[in-house]
């Protein structure tokens, strides 16, 4: 075997960052040399703080303290996020890191709930999450050990300073071995038979060559699409919104679990609380509202007072037709953008550094190798797609263009196929691989009014009497549950006191 | 939600299971009438289900009523811990197709990799396979420390008994229960309207079940279309015991195609599968065609396991299918008479449950010494496409496994079967050039001894079986503690 010896990754932003930590990890017995260019007069882009409970795995295999992590980055924890006014205005719902109610009678929760509401004047499907009802009272803590028990089979994940991160994680990197050059590349030098990338050069005139390059350089992409031309599928007419601001906020007194995000006439705006400050966001699509309302917009809605000026981002959403052509693999912005929505920009660098290291290249770069990681993160990509859209058609919303836009959008196959399952019976088109599972589709076709038509038929085997006392057995301890659980603000303030944290 | 009334017609293997799961999952919900077809059927049509299961069987059995004990008392049913390939496809390549949960990964990287790295080969660190080559059985025990604890096993059964036994399970009166000889089936358009038997009865129902295997009545009738894979000859031999039993399924190529040997309780049972030359016509036995229809729900009419797909008896794969098609059915039984949404969803997942598991039986016939004769070059030549080599050619190259979405066969499954066809990857996990072979193979020997050591404690499967026999008609006998 003739391993890969040198490593280049360009960017350092949470991309850049992430895949130099976890390959300086993962190698760190191997003689593999790693390096990464990134220059201070290129500013990042905070790839949305939010993040989904995948990334507690990431953590946890670089062996990094939960506490030590959450106080580097000022992270709060997040049970799930908060969607307001997108099935119509006024509306709100919470789509949680987690099942409903628990398994019971062979049968998914929602359709025990489906079938008695017919029936009964049952509560909301949201009484019976306790990661719903914790996450709009305020209160957090970690789940107990039996996952089959209420109040420990659910997810949680972060809501932190993408910025800091990537500090942390180059503290961690640069403990491991990794080199970090500063510098602007002003020239790539292609290999004349193969076309790959032999070498990058910075401004100073230095050169680096590498076997394997990741491309962290964002929407650019400088390797991937500069120097490679490797070709994006825009999918600009599935999800049109390709601006935004952002700006800081001064906290207010709550510290809420979950991230918010509010559907508006020409885009959506985020709201994600850290310890710190909050940040916020308007992502809008420049045919629909100008940059002037789209900021203003965003200031008045700002809960405390505004700590920078907003700043702008352009984009357009889609992917790369190859994530790894020649021997560049692009992870992050230049691998694809897809509002973060959904909290998936971090997840996705994760899929793509996870996936890097299963199909880890030769030096002698494998078809078989890149056309399987290819293959994994379209399909990741797509699949993420639809769950994205999905918001922006399950709507009942007409009060402005952009609404009309969606209203007589034709949708990807696949996404039609699963809402009209879901329509006709409460049935969610089930896939394996891919990040958002049935109860993710659930929560938001629920929360932005789809209901069902028709229920399991296997649901009717049961007296309406056994279900309603099962259902309220389940509600009764969830609130229980949920009770005893402490406010955010003072659980996390003990747990970061109190963790010692490990050393990394 | 309209009431509604189905038909199972049929009887066999699938007609039985499909009736019971129907009534235990569904209770007094539907209306249902099953008629059990009085035809001359040959034994051989339900012993192409291979009378194998894999380790899901379990829970799906036990979910309709029919428990362990209820199993391993009142049929010759014994214990598999998967099947024993022999001379595949040449003559002393051998190989035990065991159902061991994952291997844990050592340090982050894939178990198999250290193989890779050191030469060696799968089989002596699979308790399983150790185990069922000396032919000894136990029960997987929780505790995790002992290697046993992560075997799995399945059941080997005699189809004849374990239809009589559904036959008897105790249903309540949701179920109509006939017999008949079929004389005619209604259509109207792509529905079926009712189904006549001969002595002039008539059965009307919403939703029809196809469980009349290779007959596939009900779905001829609609002119399903039908697709044929291979065409085939099977005849079945029974024995009386051999002391000693396989604790697994034994699978044996020949010249012509393959025989597979059931070891139960009290019998042998034999299958002889070749391919069909003309010369053979007068042979006992069966001719049969290996294919599937093009999409298992037409219309009103749903197939179920051998109507919908008949795949040769290589793998516990036909029964796989038939309890994968029994759950899809009743999760998507329709709620309203269109029945579009749900014929569309059924189709899409049975065709993928049967495309994945074709796949996992393709791949047993990829390999550069086949024999030269029609079943194997045939089967050969069926063996391409492009999700099967995606998973050879990871395989092949570093020994990834490519993984589709809700696949029968999982990743554990893919690799006992590319180490048992010999197949090795070039690559192995480049963390792994950091350990020296020496201290791979240290630890690989420790962890076969362990093993061995917990395989030479165990009894003989027959001796075993036996035991928990008793043990378990005692307990019947007791009298119920109060």
């Amino acid at each position: 075997m003739t391993q890969i010896r040198n490593i280049c990754i360009l960017g350092g932003g949470t991309a850049g960052w992430m895949t130099a930590a976890a390959l300086s990890n993962k190698y760190k017995a191997l003689d593999i040399k790693i390096t990464l260019i990134e220059s201070d007069s290129i500013g990042t882009v905070g790839v949305g703080e939010a993040s989904l409970p995948h990334i507690r795995f990431f953590n946890q295999t670089l062996g990094i303290d939960e506490a030590k992590f959450m106080k580097a980055t000022n992270a709060t924890f997040k049970l799930g996020i908060e969607f307001c006014d997108w099935g119509k205005r006024g509306d709100s719902y919470i789509h949680p890191f987690g099942d409903y109610g628990i398994p019971m009678l062979d049968l998914d929760f929602h359709q025990l709930w489906l079938r008695l509401r017919n029936v009964h004047n049952l509560p909301r499907l949201d009484e019976y999450s306790y990661p719903i009802l914790a996450a709009e009272q305020g209160k957090f803590r970690h789940p107990g050990k039996d996952t089959q028990q209420i109040g420990s089979n659910f997810g949680y994940a972060y809501q932190f300073d993408s910025s800091l991160y990537a500090k942390f994680l180059r503290g961690y990197g640069e403990s491991r071995g990794v080199r970090r050059m500063e510098g602007r590349v002003i020239e790539t030098e292609l290999d004349q038979i193969t076309g790959s990338v032999r070498s990058v050069e910075l401004e100073s005139g230095q050169k680096i060559s590498a076997e394997l390059f990741v491309d962290c350089s964002g929407f650019r992409g400088v390797l991937i699409e500069q120097a490679l031309e490797t070709g994006y599928d825009d999918w600009s007419h599935w999800l049109p919104c390709n601006r935004a601001f952002a700006v800081p906020s001064a906290s207010t007194e709550e510290l809420p679990p979950y991230t918010r995000a509010t559907a508006g006439t020409a885009g959506w705006r985020w709201r994600i609380p850290l310890q710190h400050r909050v940040g916020n966001g308007h992502v809008y699509c420049s045919e629909f509202i100008s940059d002037e309302e789209a900021v203003d917009q965003l200031l008045n809605g700002l809960e405390g007072e505004a700590l920078a000026e907003p700043k702008q981002l352009f984009f357009k959403t889609g992917r790369r037709r190859k994530f790894w052509h020649k021997n560049v693999v692009a992870i992050g912005l230049s691998a694809g953008f897809l509002e973060p929505l959904e909290s998936t920009s971090i997840h996705l660098i994760q899929e793509g550094i996870t996936a890097l290291i299963e199909l880890f290249p030769e030096q002698q770069i494998s078809a078989v190798d890149r056309d399987e990681y290819n293959a994994h993160m379209t399909l990741n990509f797509d699949r993420v797609r639809d769950f994205l859209v999905l918001h922006y058609v399950a709507t009942q919303r007409d009060d402005s263009e952009m609404w009309t836009y969606f209203r007589n959008l034709e949708l990807p196959g696949s996404l039609q196929e699963k809402l009209d399952a879901w329509l006709s019976r409460g049935y969610v088109l089930p896939y394996e691989f891919g990040v958002f599972l049935p109860p993710s589709w659930i929560a938001v076709m629920l929360g932005q009014n789809l209901i069902p038509r028709g229920f399991d038929r296997r649901a009717e085997k049961f007296s309406s009497e056994l279900l309603l006392s099962r259902l309220d057995q389940v509600r009764q301890q969830t609130q229980s549950a949920v009770q005893s659980t402490p406010s955010q603000s003072a659980y996390l303030a003990s747990f970061l006191t109190h963790s010692t944290p490990a050393l990394v | 939600m309209p009431d509604l009334s189905i038909l199972v017609l049929g009887g066999g293997l699938a007609g039985h299971l499909t009736v019971a799961a129907l009534a235990s999952q569904m209770g007094e919900a539907c209306s249902l009438v099953h008629i059990d077809l009085t035809e001359p059927a040959e034994p051989e049509r339900d012993a192409l289900y291979g009378g194998h299961t894999s380790p899901q069987a379990y829970e799906f059995f036990r979910r309709i009523g029919l428990d362990e004990p209820a199993l391993i008392t009142q049929t010759d049913t014994s214990f598999s811990y998967g099947t024993l390939f022999e001379d595949w496809p040449s003559p002393r390549r051998s190989w035990v197709q065991s159902y061991h949960l994952p291997f844990q990964p050592w340090q982050g990287v894939p178990f198999h990799h250290y193989l890779t790295r050191s030469g060696q080969t799968l089989e002596a660190c699979d308790v399983s396979a150790v185990a069922a080559r000396r032919g000894v059985f136990a029960h997987p025990p929780e505790d995790a420390r002992t290697p046993l604890s992560r075997a799995e096993y399945g059941y080997q059964f005699s189809a004849e008994q374990l239809v009589r036994l559904l036959a008897g399970l105790p249903l309540g009166e949701t179920v109509n229960r006939q017999s008949g000889a079929l004389a005619e089936i209604d259509c109207n358009g792509d529905r079926i309207a009712a189904v006549q038997l001969q002595d002039g009865r008539q059965f009307e129902a919403d939703l029809f079940i196809d469980c009349t295997g290779l007959e596939r009545h009900l779905s001829k009738a609609l002119n399903a279309p039908f697709e044929i894979e291979k065409t085939l000859h099977a005849s079945q031999t029974k024995a009386s015991a051999v002391r000693g039993g396989r604790s697994a399924r034994q699978v044996r190529a020949s010249e012509s195609g393959w025989s597979a040997e059931l070891s139960l309780r009290n019998s042998v049972e034999r299958l002889h599968v070749t391919s069909d030359p003309d010369s053979r016509e007068t042979e006992p036995g069966l001719r049969f065609q290996t294919g599937w229809l093009q999409t298992g729900w037409t219309g009103n009419c749903v197939a179920i396991g051998q109507a919908a797909c008949l795949l040769e008896p290589l793998t516990p794969a036909p029964m796989i299918l038939l309890q994968r098609d029994i759950e899809r059915m009743l999760e998507l039984l329709p709620i309203d008479l269109d029945m579009g949404m749900e014929r569309r969803e059924y189709n899409r997942r049975s065709e993928q449950d049967r495309f994945h598991a074709h796949l996992f039986q393709q791949a047993l016939f990829v390999t550069d010494s086949l024999p030269a004769t029609e079943y194997w070059q045939q089967s050969a030549r069926a063996a391409t496409g492009k999700a099967l080599q995606r998973k050879l050619d990871l395989f092949a190259s570093r020994g990834g496994l490519v993984q589709y979405d809700l696949e029968p066969f999982n990743t554990e499954d893919w690799t006992v079967l590319h180490y048992g066809m010999g197949r090795r990857p070039e690559r192995f996990d480049p963390q792994l050039e950091a350990v020296s072979v020496a201290e791979i193979e240290r630890e690989l020997q420790r962890f076969q001894s362990a093993i061995a050591q917990t395989v030479t404690k165990m009894p003989p499967h027959a001796i075993y079986l036996n035991k928990f026999r008793h043990y378990l008609e005692k307990k019947q006998d007791e009298p119920a503690q109060t």
